[in-house]
C-alpha cells in the first residue's frame, strides 16, 4: 500500500473496546531504547474476535521519523509494549443521515472503519481521502467497497488543505450533509473547520498530532479549546481527545502553538 | 512483596518506597490511578504551581534527542488561585502521597503560592513541597535561582516562612551549575529538608532542515536516560561533600535518567535515599514497579535486607 505499512497487532483488551477515533500508545523499542517518548496511532480497525483473538489494525508512516521506521519495520511475531484504546470515540449520529468523511495522509486511518460503522447506521457516507500523492493514501480500494462516493485529492501543503476545503464546500452546498467527520494534521482540518462554519454544520475532527505519552501524563499534546462560557482553556489531546467538535478548538492558537 | 525493607523516610516523610513520580510526569496522579500503577509509587510531585495560571506562550512541544527528550522549561502551569480545597486536581481516590512542586520568577512568587497552599484545609492534602529552583529569576537577568547559592537561599528561606514547619521541603537543584555543593549548602541553611537532584540540563536541538534551534534555547531542557551518568555524578558529588563536612548531613533525591532497578540501585549507592521517575514513566508507565522489583533484587545479591543498606555504599573503600 504505498508508503505506508500496515500492521495487524494481537490485543484482545484493545480490540473489545476500541471504536473508530480512538488510538493506540506504542512504546518504541524495548525498555533500553535510546527513542523515550511513544507514538500514539489512530485505529484503522479492530477486530474483538480474530483468529489470533482480538486484534487491532494500525497504519504507519515510516517516513515520519525513526520511531516510525523503528514500528514500520515491525515483522510478524514481533511484540510491541500497547496501551489502548486511548480517547474519545468519533460520536456517531443516531439515526440514518448523510456524512461527509474526509482524511488526510496517514491521519486518514480510521476513516475506512468509521464510513462503516455510519453506513450500518443507515447513513449515506460520501468520503474524500487526501495525500501529498498516490503513494501516501489510505485505503482507497476499501473505501470504495464502505462509501456511496470515495473522491481522492492530491497536492502539496499548504494547498492541500485549501483544496480539501474547498471539495468540503462543495459537497457542503450541493447535498444534505449533517454531519462532517474528519481526520488529519492540524493544518489540514482548520480550513475544513472554516468553511463548514457558515453551513451551520458540526465537523468532528480527530487531530492527530504527536502525543509522546498516549497516557495524560505529560500535558505535551495540550489543545487549546472554548468552552460553553466562551472561555478558553486547554485540553490533553491523547485523552481528552482527539476526536473534538472542531467549532470548540481555537485552531489560530494551535498553529501557532505547533509552530 | 518480599523480605525486603523498602520503607525510607525523607525530611520526616515516609515513603512505603523510594521511588517518587517526578515533577510533570505524572500530572497530578489520576491517570496513574486510571493506569493501574499507583501502588508502585511512594508519592508523587505535581507540575510546577505557580501564582497564577500562566497560558502557554507555547504548547509544550517535546522533542526527541538521543536516548533523551528535549522540553521547554518554561510551560503553561496551574495556577495556585485555581486550587479548591474540595476539589483539589489530585483528590482522587489510590494518589500516593503528593508532593507539591512549586514555580515563580520572584522569591515572593514562590512565597505566594507557598502562602496559597496554606488557605483552607490544602495543607492537610500536602505530603510535601518541592521547589523548582530551575525556574528563572526575573530579577537578575533570568538566571535560574539555582545557578548561585544566593537565588537558590532566597526562594528556600521565602518558602520555608510560608510553610508549616511540619511539611518538608525538596529544593529541586540543576547539576550544570559551577559549585552544586556550595548551592547545596545555601538551601540547606535556608530550611530545605531534602536536595533533588537533576532538573533538566540545557540543551539545544536544531531543526535539521532550517538549522534553527526547535525549542527556545534559552528554556530548553534535556530529560531522560541521557542524564543518568550527570545525575550519578552530582548526587556523588553532594555525598561527599556530606562526609567531608563541607555540607551539613541532609538527604538526596535522585532524579534525571533512572529507568531500571539498576539505576536506582546506583542512585542510592551514590547516596540518594530515594528516586524520582519522570521519562521512565513517559515511555513505560509500568516502570515504576519494574524499578521497585530490580531494586529489591540489587539489594538481596548484596545480602542485604533494606534498601537503607545501599545508601552512600559506593563511597566505602
Ligand atoms: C514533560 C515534562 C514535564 C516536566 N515538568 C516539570 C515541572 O513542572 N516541574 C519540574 O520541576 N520539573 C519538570 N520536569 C523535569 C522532571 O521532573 C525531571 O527533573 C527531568 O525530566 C529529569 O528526570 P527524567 O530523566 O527521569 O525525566 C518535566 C519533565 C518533562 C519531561
Ligand atoms: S501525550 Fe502526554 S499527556 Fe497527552
Amino acid at each position: 500500500m504505498g508508503a505506508f505499512r500496515h500492521h495487524t497487532l494481537v490485543a484482545p483488551d484493545i480490540a473489545d473496546r476500541a471504536r473508530p477515533g480512538q488510538m493506540v500508545s506504542v512504546a518504541i523499542g524495548g525498555p533500553a531504547s535510546a527513542l523515550v517518548s511513544r507514538r500514539t496511532l489512530p485505529i484503522a480497525a479492530a477486530s474483538p474476535s480474530g483468529t489470533y483473538g482480538g486484534t487491532v489494525d494500525v497504519i504507519v508512516d515510516p517516513g515520519l521519523d525513526a520511531g516510525m521506521a523503528w514500528l514500520g519495520d515491525l515483522r510478524a511475531h514481533d511484540e510491541v509494549a500497547m496501551i489502548g484504546p486511548v480517547g474519545r470515540a468519533y460520536p456517531l449520529p443516531t439515526s440514518g443521515v448523510d456524512v461527509l468523511v474526509v482524511g488526510v495522509g496517514a491521519s486518514a486511518a480510521p476513516v475506512g472503519w468509521l464510513a462503516a460503522h455510519l453506513r450500518d447506521r443507515g447513513c449515506r457516507v460520501d468520503l474524500t481521502l487526501a495525500g501529498p500523492d498516490d503513494r501516501h493514501l489510505v485505503g482507497v480500494i476499501e473505501a470504495r467497497r464502505i462509501a456511496g462516493s470515495v473522491t481522492v485529492l492530491t497536492g502539496a501543503d499548504p494547498e492541500l488543505g485549501a483544496d480539501l476545503a474547498a471539495r468540503v464546500r462543495t459537497q457542503l452546498r450541493t447535498s444534505e450533509i449533517a454531519v462532517v467527520y474528519a481526520a488529519g494534521r492540524a493544518r489540514h482540518l482548520a480550513p475544513v473547520v472554516e468553511v463548514a462554519r457558515p453551513f451551520g454544520v458540526v465537523v468532528q475532527c480527530c487531530v492527530d498530532e504527536d502525543m509522546p505519552c498516549g497516557t495524560g501524563l505529560c500535558g505535551s499534546c495540550e489543545i487549546p479549546v472554548r468552552a460553553d462560557d466562551g472561555m478558553r482553556h486547554t485540553i490533553r489531546g491523547c485523552t481528552e481527545g482527539a476526536v473534538l467538535r472542531g467549532d470548540r478548538v481555537d485552531w489560530a492558537a494551535l498553529a501557532e502553538e505547533l509552530g | 512483596m518480599s523480605d525486603i525493607g523498602t520503607e525510607v523516610e525523607i525530611g520526616g516523610l515516609r515513603l512505603r518506597v523510594p521511588v517518587i513520580g517526578a515533577a510533570g510526569c505524572v500530572a497530578f496522579g489520576r491517570e496513574l490511578v486510571r493506569l493501574g500503577v499507583q501502588d508502585d509509587l511512594g508519592a508523587i510531585v505535581t507540575p510546577s504551581l505557580t501564582a497564577r495560571t500562566r497560558a502557554a506562550a507555547h504548547r509544550a512541544v517535546l522533542r526527541e534527542a538521543p536516548s533523551g527528550l528535549l522540553a521547554p522549561t518554561v510551560r503553561p502551569s496551574y495556577g495556585v488561585e485555581r486550587l479548591r480545597p474540595t476539589a483539589l486536581p489530585w483528590d482522587h481516590e489510590g494518589v500516593p502521597p503528593v508532593i507539591v512542586s512549586l514555580a515563580g520568577n520572584t522569591s515572593g512568587d514562590f512565597a505566594e503560592v507557598a502562602s496559597g497552599l496554606r488557605r483552607g484545609s490544602l495543607m492537610r492534602r500536602v505530603a510535601g513541597v518541592e521547589i523548582q529552583l530551575a525556574s528563572v529569576d526575573a530579577k537578575n537577568s533570568h538566571r535560574p535561582f539555582a545557578y548561585d547559592e544566593f537565588g537558590a537561599t532566597k526562594v528556600v528561606a521565602r518558602v520555608r516562612e510560608s510553610v508549616p514547619s511540619g511539611v518538608p521541603i525538596f529544593a529541586k537543584l540543576c547539576a550544570d551549575v559551577t559549585d552544586l555543593v556550595e548551592v547545596a549548602r545555601g538551601c540547606v541553611k535556608a530550611g530545605a529538608s531534602a536536595l533533588v537532584v537533576t532538573s533538566p540540563v540545557r540543551g539545544l536541538l536544531l531543526d535539521p532542515a532550517t538549522l534553527r534551534p526547535v525549542i527556545d534555547p534559552a528554556s530548553s531542557g534535556l530529560s531522560g536516560p541521557a542524564l543518568l551518568p550527570i545525575t550519578l555524578r552530582a548526587v556523588w558529588d553532594l555525598r561527599a561533600a556530606v562526609r567531608s563536612g563541607r555540607l551539613p548531613p541532609i538527604p538526596l533525591v535522585a532524579v534525571g535518567g533512572i529507568r531500571s532497578g539498576q539505576d536506582a540501585a546506583a542512585a542510592l549507592a551514590a547516596g540518594a535515599s530515594a528516586v524520582q521517575l519522570g521519562t521512565a514513566l513517559l515511555h513505560d508507565p509500568d516502570a515504576a514497579a519494574a524499578v521497585v522489583a530490580g531494586l529489591v533484587e540489587a539489594v538481596r545479591e548484596r545480602g542485604f535486607d533494606h534498601v537503607l543498606d545501599l545508601i552512600g555504599i559506593a563511597h566505602d573503600h
